[in-house]
């Protein structure tokens, strides 16, 4: 009797373990769109217009909001042929200048861009500003002289610089922002590449970066910028040990841990920062410089 | 009465003369004491005279020891084996004479074993060495030698593996034995226990530490020594062992890649397996789990491919319907919000029950969206999901609402209500329920069925209460969700009408999890009314300086605590603890904390550093009698090479004077240091793990190299780095460092005395409390608590004459009429530092 109570209760027991098993999880339910209306609508729901703050948005896939768009575009063109013409292609430029092809956006605002059109006028703005945008992007850079390549480089952005202005208050007043930014990013890559054949090119760089990081501290790609910036200071750190031996006399340890605290300190401001995926590297490379500063440190013990 | 008045005017000028006497004596001794406070030492010279320096005549011993060296640097193992004999010969020949020795033959024959190349005979002349008596320090130094060889290390690990793992089995087993009650007890029980115990633990395929390091010592010996005869039996077991380590991560990468899988997170879980597979490609789930995510992945772009397409028949034509529907499209692609509301509302009156009207209702919220008030578009999107008639309408907006990307807000609540469900499992269930009632309750309900259940409640019980109070002073269960979608949240919508209440519910988690800056930033910004705040925020100020005063206190670096300390002190300077920070960066910024310290107590336990050979300075400072001047607790502080600080006791407290001390007297002083360091790291170098750092705690890096620390200026903030930190402002107070030599007993001085971590064990038949005695009183184990027949308390004994042979404690425990006695196999705790590199 004993024993079949036993029993019953080690079954329990083992139910209890089953009903506590993971549960697979439900496949995601997706509902295509019925009609055009529906696909303006779920783009321009979640399409931000400030693209120097945040990335572009995903739609209800997961997936970036305006290749979808495109997408599903493409596939109500196809099947509803000629229909709506003018609004599908003024969404699809739309689309497209805010993924930067500013190229594709220009041939579609053109096929709507007709005088008497509902998003005639708008679309010929649109030409417009983004020529303008090529005009900026196209200008050809010195290939032969670092110095006139900077130059070249520094009146991009001041151009680009003069673009925001002119656009203020527009959606495209971010984009601008957005190529300004990619330009000052150049600027320091490129002295970086070049910073051994540059007078004092570990500072500059370092100035680039900190240049960079104050001026673009609203941007999406700040995380990113402090990211790199304590790279930087860790390949510093690196070179440094590279040059001097730490198992040799030269070798200063107290030079080498002011290189890795700075970029120790620019790896901890992202580490701290919540809900960003650039905390997982943060805190990997955090990892990575307390092994690599172990090491050099028994080295030169 | 003119004699009356001759002994009135005599004794007036008596008085008036004794008056001014005492107040000149008077204003003397003021004078005095003054100027004893302000200058109490004016003239004392502290230092004795140096000593008479050594005479040294070079002779024949002399000259051997000078080819000795030279022959060493230059490895001539013959010469030196000559050169051993010499003083051997020597030392006979001069005990015969005079009764002393050279003491140099010791140091000759380790000259020579060292220059011995070949490990066979390396570690035979060491063992030579160490059985012809050398002094203590040399026998350390060769115990060391010996002990540190790779291979002799190798095999003492994996020793202790096995033991270890053997013990453990036994340990499970003779838990449930009581020697005592054997004979009336129940051994069903015992067997059970000991089954479903090892069941449980199940480490079979486990690698540990020991086996790890034996690994790398086995390469490491290998690539020491690749002649070594021995070497192809070492690589069998290299051979082995890497094959074990390969297996046992890349399992662990494939639990973690089906836990990920059964999550539903595919990167994370192909991340896992690609690991798995980078270390045992082989491996059939590796190549199984791969298909399986690859399937799902799909299966899932397939999803997205059919959620991208549009529906294949538009509604039927209708011109009126499609002149609207194209003029909402207008004011939808302009992104123009009045002009797509205004349409909007138009065709919801106009087409009111169709599905026209809801499509033009769910424009209604695309514009409050370009607006920028998301709450206020998604409560349209609820009222569609809620309430409309059309189908497809109501699961597009359900869909939507449900998105963890677009509905932000929900994400957030999902992540605080998920945490207070696994809060409240926690708490019931704990992190491993099932484990643990098999562990405790199988044996009892199979040894004593029903009955038996008494015991697992009672462990069930205790389990629940020390959940739960684990749940509220430091909950486990982790709040980063919380944080993460919070955080998400309010930098999406930072003006929402819900960001106020993010905001606020961030700040108490941040609080929870012990980020008080960020608590308070965020409470700032929760858009309350200043007057309500501030309390809380004073609270949460206090907290937050408590916390860095305490992380001050538990640094060991000097440098950190001062800037735990200036934290505070810019931060939350009007906080309680703010106040005791200021004293405390007042005591390390004092003088006498600067440069090198060295306390008396250091001083007195190393008198040759404060002798002649040292600091020279007189043995008066150190007889606790103060009227002949004393060094007070505090010592003596190291300036600059040239300047000595001490600091003397004195009826008036503290006081410091510097004397200056000549080149010579330092020179020497650096010198005995040296080698003390070095005596101290001789002392436990055949304990001390090979390579790791021995000597004087807390003497600065550079001084056993026979550097002096750098000048301040010199470990300034450099130009490399700027810019950047340029922005932060600089310091005025003199920064402090720096080192101090203080005796064990100074460094903590209560460590000896402090309460031992306590621990709840629960057994199939009992529960107890556990922990190891204050380290002062024993090193064994004691333990309190009850079982199912009555309260016990109980001791583990280790017993001496069994400890070389089979290492076993027996845990004695006392219960109201009866006594047990438990068997327990001695384990090996690990001791070598670095375990992080072999996990």
């Amino acid at each position: 009797m004993a024993f079949h109570r036993t029993a019953a209760l080690a079954l329990g027991l083992a139910l209890l373990s089953s009903a506590c098993a993971p549960k697979a999880l439900p496949e995601p339910e997706y509902l295509p769109a019925a009609d055009l209306l529906d696909i303006v609508k779920d783009f321009q729901r979640v399409a931000r217009e400030d693209h120097y703050r945040f990335p572009i948005a995903k739609d209800v896939t997961g997936m970036n909001i305006m290749k979808a768009t495109l997408v599903r575009l493409e596939d109500y063109e196809k099947k509803n042929p000629g229909q709506f013409f003018d609004i599908v292609q003024f969404s699809k430029a739309m689309a497209y200048e805010k993924l930067r092809e500013y190229n594709q956006a220009i041939a579609h605002y053109r096929k709507v861009a007709t005088p008497n059109g509902s998003l005639g006028a708008e679309a010929a703005k649109s030409i417009e500003t983004l020529e303008s945008f090529q005009r900026i992007l196209l200008k050809p850079l010195p290939k032969e002289d670092p110095f006139e390549y900077i130059k070249a480089l520094d009146e991009k952005v001041e151009a680009w610089n003069e673009m925001i202005r002119k656009v203020q208050g527009t959606p495209y007043e971010y984009l601008a922002r957005v190529e300004e930014e990619r330009i000052d990013r150049a600027k320091v890559a490129f002295v970086d590449l070049n910073r051994h054949r540059l007078n004092d090119g570990n500072h500059l760089v370092i100035l680039g970066y900190s240049q960079l990081v104050t001026k673009h501290g609203r941007s999406k790609n700040l995380h990113r910028y402090l990211l790199d910036f304590g790279d930087f200071y860790t390949l510093l750190a690196r070179e440094y040990a590279s040059q001097h031996d730490p198992e040799g006399l030269t070798f200063e340890l107290e030079a080498f841990d002011q290189i890795v605290r700075s970029a120790l300190r620019l790896y901890t401001e992202v580490a701290q920062t919540d809900g960003i995926l650039e905390k997982i590297e943060a805190q990997g490379k955090i990892e990575a410089l307390r092994g690599l500063t172990e090491k050099i440190r028994r080295l030169n013990r | 009465m003119k004699q009356k008045l001759w002994v009135l005017s005599l004794l007036l000028f008596v008085i008036g003369y004794l008056s001014l006497v005492t107040e000149k004596v008077f204003s003397q001794e003021q004078e005095s004491i003054l100027d004893k406070i302000l200058r109490p030492l004016p003239a004392y010279d502290p230092f004795d005279k140096p000593p008479p320096s050594h005479q040294f005549f070079p002779d024949e011993v002399h000259r051997r020891v000078r080819a000795a060296l030279i022959d060493a640097l230059t490895n001539r193992e013959g010469a030196l084996e000559e050169h051993v004999r010499f003083f051997m010969n020597r030392d006979r020949e001069l005990k015969k004479e005079r009764g002393s020795v050279t003491g140099l033959t010791e140091q000759a024959a380790d000259l020579f074993t060292n220059t011995v190349q070949d490990r066979q005979r390396y570690l035979q002349a060491q063992r030579q060495l160490l059985a012809s008596s050398p002094s203590p320090n040399q026998r350390k130094l060769i115990e060391a030698r010996l002990r540190n060889d790779d291979l002799t290390q190798a095999a003492e690990l994996l020793r202790t593996n096995t033991t270890n793992r053997w013990g453990g089995v036994l340990n499970r087993l003779l838990s449930s034995v009581d020697l005592i009650s054997i004979l009336s007890g129940s051994y069903v029980g015992a067997a059970v226990d000991s089954a479903v115990s090892q069941w449980v633990a199940g480490d079979w395929g486990d690698m540990s530490i020991e086996e790890r390091k034996a690994l790398t010592l086995y390469r490491e010996h290998l690539k020491r020594y690749p002649d070594d005869p021995q070497n192809g039996e070492v690589q069998k077991r290299v051979e082995y062992l890497e094959k074990k380590r390969k297996r046992v991560v890349a399992q662990k990468q494939i639990t973690l890649a089906k836990e990920a899988s059964a999550k539903g997170e595919t990167s994370l879980a192909e991340f896992h397996y690609g690991i798995a597979g980078f270390l045992e490609s082989s491996a059939p789930e590796v190549e199984q789990g791969l298909n399986q995510l690859r399937d799902r992945s799909h299966q899932q772009e397939e999803y997205i491919k059919r959620g991208l397409l549009v529906a294949t028949r538009e509604r039927a034509p209708n011109p009126a319907e499609d002149r609207d529907t194209r003029e909402l499209l207008y004011a939808l692609s302009l992104r123009n919000p009045e002009r797509i509301e205004a349409h909007a509302r138009a065709i919801e009156g106009a087409y009111r029950g169709k599905g026209m009207a809801e499509s033009a209702r769910d424009a209604r919220a695309v514009a409050l969206e370009i607006k920028g008030q998301h709450e206020e578009a998604k409560k349209i999107l609820k009222e569609i999901a809620d309430s409309s008639l059309d189908p497809h309408e109501k699961r597009r907006a359900k869909l939507l609402m449900e998105n963890r990307d677009y509905n932000l807000l929900a994400s957030f609540h999902d992540a605080r209500s998920q945490h207070r469900l696994q809060t409240v499992k926690y708490v019931i269930l704990g992190d491993d329920f099932l484990k643990r009632n098999l562990l405790y309750g199988t044996a009892p309900l199979i040894a004593s069925g029903p009955a038996g259940a008494g015991s697992l409640a009672a462990a069930n019980v205790i389990m629940i209460g020390t959940n739960l109070f684990e749940a509220l002073t430091s909950n486990p269960i982790s709040y980063q969700s919380i944080i993460d979608k919070g955080e998400a949240y309010i930098r999406s919508h930072p003006q929402a009408e819900s960001a106020s209440e993010v905001y606020e519910i961030l700040a108490e988690t941040y609080e929870e999890v012990g980020m008080y800056d960020k608590a308070i930033a965020y409470r700032k910004m929760s858009g309350k009314a200043p007057e309500k705040q501030i309390k809380q925020i004073a609270d949460l100020s206090e907290k937050a300086a408590k916390a860095l005063l305490k992380a001050a206190a538990n640094s060991r670096d000097r440098s950190g605590q001062e800037a735990y300390l200036r934290k505070i002190l810019v931060d939350y300077p009007d906080t309680a603890a703010g106040k005791e920070a200021a004293q405390k960066l007042a005591a390390l910024a004092k003088i006498e904390t600067q440069r090198l310290r060295i306390s008396k107590k250091f001083l007195m336990e190393n008198p040759e550093l404060y002798g002649p050979e040292g600091l020279s300075l007189k043995p008066t400072l150190f007889d606790e009698n103060l009227s002949n001047m004393e060094l007070a607790d505090e010592g003596v502080s190291l300036l600059t090479e040239r300047e000595l600080l001490l600091h003397f006791k004195t009826p008036w407290g503290l006081q410091s004077q510097a004397y200056p001390i000549e080149k010579e007297s330092s020179e020497i002083f650096q010198a005995t240091l040296r080698r003390k360091n070095y005596e101290i790291a001789m002392g436990d170098v055949n304990e001390r793990a090979k390579g790791s750092p021995g000597g004087i705690d807390g003497l600065p890096p550079p001084r056993p190299r026979g550097e002096l620390d750098k000048k301040e200026t010199e470990t300034g903030d450099a130009a490399m780095t700027l810019v950047r930190e340029a922005a932060i402002p600089p310091t005025d107070s003199p920064r402090v460092l720096h080192h101090q030599l203080l005796s064990e007993t100074e460094k903590d001085s209560g460590s000896k005395w402090k309460l031992p971590a306590i621990q709840g064990s629960l057994s199939a038949s009992r529960f107890d409390l556990s922990g190891s005695l204050p380290a002062a009183l024993s090193q064994n184990r004691l333990s309190v608590g009850a079982d199912e027949k009555s309260p016990f308390a109980g001791l583990q004994l280790s017993i001496p004459l069994l400890q070389g042979f089979i290492p076993v404690d027996f845990l004695v425990q006392g219960g109201p009429g009866r006594l047990s006695l438990f068997p327990k196999i001695h384990l090996s705790k690990d001791q070598f530092p670095d375990k992080e590199l072999y996990r």
